[in-house]
């Protein structure tokens, strides 16, 4: 393996030594690019993986269905009836006309009763919220105790026409969601009897 | 080499006031802001931080008047009250002797469940009682700002718990104005 000398008058040194030269750089700028694209695509992937900004203040939303109970962190509930009526009427003479979506429910709280009441109460019909009304005596701020559920109805007035499709209730033991625990309740409103008139449960102990 | 040295040396000497001023205020002003916060995180903050428990007397002093001793029953089948199924009633009384002629306020104790942290508050009107001057709920104050001296009195407290919940508990009293500090009896009815 001698390396035979070189013919004299051939080429120089110069032109031998720049094809590496030249690979070498070809290979620096092909890693730049690759590395470039990687990192796009990082980026990329890191924005797929990411959060919305509002996301630290999203509740956390337990579903359930009527009749089963949905325990939120500080909130415990079980819709046990849903009816719907023409007319609603409490136990102390208030009557009210119109198109009437009437929630029994048993609620409690389960960690502490200080300042919690079932102020959240709302439904979620298409893209409308209707929040229970505050009309009569019924369990809309009724306030609750850790453990031991309380039962009352809601009311909600809808527009005429509109009991039908898939509901979702609403419920939270304080007026500020962001970050805390909300009990939501799957509603077909296809499903609910009709009546001509409802009277509202007392609000007290489940009997 | 030892002019160099005389120089260093010269150096702390010329600013000698000033390192004697930092070795003295750097320290402070780390103490300073460390207190400063440490006292808005805890004495200032109005939260319930430093609980104040009763000695072998079941009484303990605080905010101007003697707190205890503490009494509490279970009791499960009430008669005459509106009681749910699956509950108990846990009662509790309070006595409070006032001290001072300026009788602390409070808000209604809280029986807490050592295990769980869960928190209870007295549920008179869910158990058909209406109020009574003879069992109050919360703390008594003055009628005039210290006026006059109020007898000692009893909290009376119904708590309505799940059935199956054991103690021991805590009554916690948070009388007006303690600050961070509260009054903390243990019970286990």
């Amino acid at each position: 393996m001698t390396i035979p000398p070189p013919p004299p008058g051939s080429a120089l040194p110069a032109p031998v030594s720049t094809p590496p030269a030249s690979r070498r750089s070809r290979l620096r700028t092909t890693g730049i690019w690759a590395l470039s694209t990687g990192l796009v695509i990082t980026a990329w992937g890191l924005i797929q993986v990411q959060q919305p900004d509002d996301a630290p203040y999203d509740s956390f939303v337990t579903t359930t269905t009527v009749g089963k109970q949905g325990v939120a962190r500080n909130l415990a509930v079980t819709v046990t009836e849903v009816r719907a009526a023409r007319a609603i009427a409490d136990g102390e003479g208030w009557r009210a006309e119109g198109t009437w979506l009437v929630v029994d429910l048993d609620a409690a709280t389960v960690e502490n009763q200080f300042a919690a009441a079932l102020s959240v109460a709302n439904l979620h019909l298409g893209h409308r919220t209707y929040s229970a009304t505050e009309r009569g005596e019924t369990a809309a701020g009724m306030p609750l105790i850790t453990g031991v559920p309380r039962h009352g109805s809601i009311a909600f007035e809808l527009p005429e026409g509109s009991l039908k499709g898939t509901a979702t209730l609403e419920f939270a033991p304080t007026y500020g969601t962001q970050g805390d625990g909300v009990v939501e309740v799957v509603v077909d409103l296809d499903d609910v009897a009709r009546q001509n008139e409802v009277v509202l449960d007392t609000t007290g102990w489940p009997r | 080499m030892a002019a160099m040295t005389t120089g260093a040396r010269g150096w702390w000497r010329r600013n000698a006031l000033a390192l004697g001023a930092l070795a003295v205020l750097l320290p402070a002003t780390i103490g300073g802001i460390g207190w400063w916060e440490w006292k808005y995180a805890y004495p200032d903050s109005s939260q319930p931080v430093w609980a104040v428990e009763p000695g072998k007397s079941g009484t303990t002093e605080l905010q101007g008047a003697t707190w205890g001793p503490v009494q509490a029953k279970e009791i499960t089948d009430p008669e005459g009250l509106d009681m749910p199924k699956g509950a108990k009633l846990i009662l509790v009384g309070v006595l409070v002797t006032p001290t001072s002629t300026k009788a602390p306020g409070c808000e209604d104790p809280v029986l807490v469940q050592k295990s769980t942290g869960h928190r209870w508050q007295s549920a008179r009107t869910e158990l058909g009682l209406s109020w009574n001057k003879d069992e109050p709920e919360t703390c008594i104050t003055s009628p005039e700002e210290g006026a006059q001296k109020v007898e000692p009195y009893k909290l009376i407290l119904p708590y309505v718990v799940p059935a199956d919940v054991e103690g021991p508990f805590s009554v916690d009293v948070r009388p007006r104005l303690a600050g961070a500090r509260f009054v903390r009896f243990t019970v286990d009815p």
